[in-house]
């Protein structure tokens, strides 16, 4: 039997507008569905919520649960994002107060760092 | 959308966190615990050696830039992760990744990758104001100002207590300082 999960990133996008539609801050929807502020910031961080969390978000958005389960047959939604490095870096070298070489050297890091968590996040066994 | 933040506003973020770890006031909070509670990822630059070019990188900002930048929150999708300059003292790391974290939970909205430096040479004054004055209510709550501001704890011991470095010690005591003088003052006069 195939194993299923949530997709927690159609799940964020989700809440994010409904709550937007509302007028509430993360804070304040967390207060509203009774759960920690951090169970929220878990979940935008690509982290599965608890069984309770995952219930009393769908139960607010008023949606069918299933529609935010995935098996592990289903084309998953990568959720990849445009090229995060050249989106920054036009916004790097804006700044007066970073010279070439260091933007050079920020954008090699930020490219390091997000290969790592994109792998991390891959497999959070590792 | 952005909310208006004031300074309560802000204290009552801090003690919600504070008490989410199970930590009262008058405890030291370990900021990398927070950003795990919150699932964001911080990394080292040291760690970041997957290519030559990051580990030459992470070499330029130990060795030849090392005060350009302290700590910087990148997002990432949806999601939030910080790099930090892991060649600079402690201290500095413990209040830079809870400065990057203050941003976090105000819901800070930002488009650029946010460095936290030396000189605060950042674009937006408010939004740096609120990150500095979280951060010192996550790591030094008022009320853990005030009380070491009537017991006159030194900055060396309030540092000590609280991973903090002295100037951050000095920057968080001066008002509880004030507040305590003008306090014991007053008693003073009835007595």
């Amino acid at each position: 039997m195939p194993q299923t999960s949530v997709n927690v990133i159609a799940l964020h996008a989700a809440l994010d507008a409904a709550r937007q539609a509302k007028g509430l801050s993360w804070r304040e929807l967390a207060r509203v569905l009774n759960l920690s502020p951090s169970t929220l910031s878990r979940l935008s961080n690509g982290h599965n919520p608890d069984v309770n969390a995952f219930a009393v978000m769908v139960q607010w958005l008023n949606v069918p649960a299933e529609q935010f389960i995935v098996t592990e047959d289903d084309d998953e939604e990568t959720g990849d994002e445009p090229d995060l490095v050249a989106q920054l870096g036009p916004l790097l070298r804006a700044r007066k107060d970073l010279n070439q070489a260091d933007i050079d050297h920020l954008e090699e890091l930020i490219g390091s760092a997000v290969r790592l968590f994109k792998a991390q996040r891959a497999n959070p066994a590792t | 959308m952005a909310v208006r933040w004031t300074q309560p506003k802000m204290r009552e973020v801090a003690l919600e966190e504070r008490a989410e770890l199970g930590l009262g006031p008058l405890e030291p909070l370990d900021p990398y615990q927070l950003a795990e509670q919150h699932g964001i990822s911080v990394f080292p630059i040291t760690a970041l050696t997957d290519e030559a070019a990051a580990a030459a990188a992470a070499e330029y900002f130990t060795t030849v830039r090392p005060s350009t930048w302290s700590a910087a929150l990148i997002p990432v999708g949806s999601a939030r992760i910080i790099i930090e300059n892991d060649s600079h003292p402690v201290p500095r790391r413990r209040s830079s990744i809870a400065h990057e974290l203050g941003h976090f939970l105000l819901e800070h909205i930002f488009d650029n990758v946010l460095l936290t430096d030396d000189g605060c040479r950042r674009f937006d004054r408010t939004k740096e104001d609120q990150a500095k004055f979280i951060s010192g209510e996550l790591l030094v709550p008022w009320e853990a100002a005030k009380k070491a501001a009537f017991r006159e704890l030194t900055n060396e011991q309030i540092a000590d207590r609280f991973g903090v470095s002295t100037q951050f010690a000095q920057m968080r005591m001066a008002g509880a300082r004030v507040m305590a003088q003008r306090a014991l003052a007053k008693q003073a006069r009835y007595r």
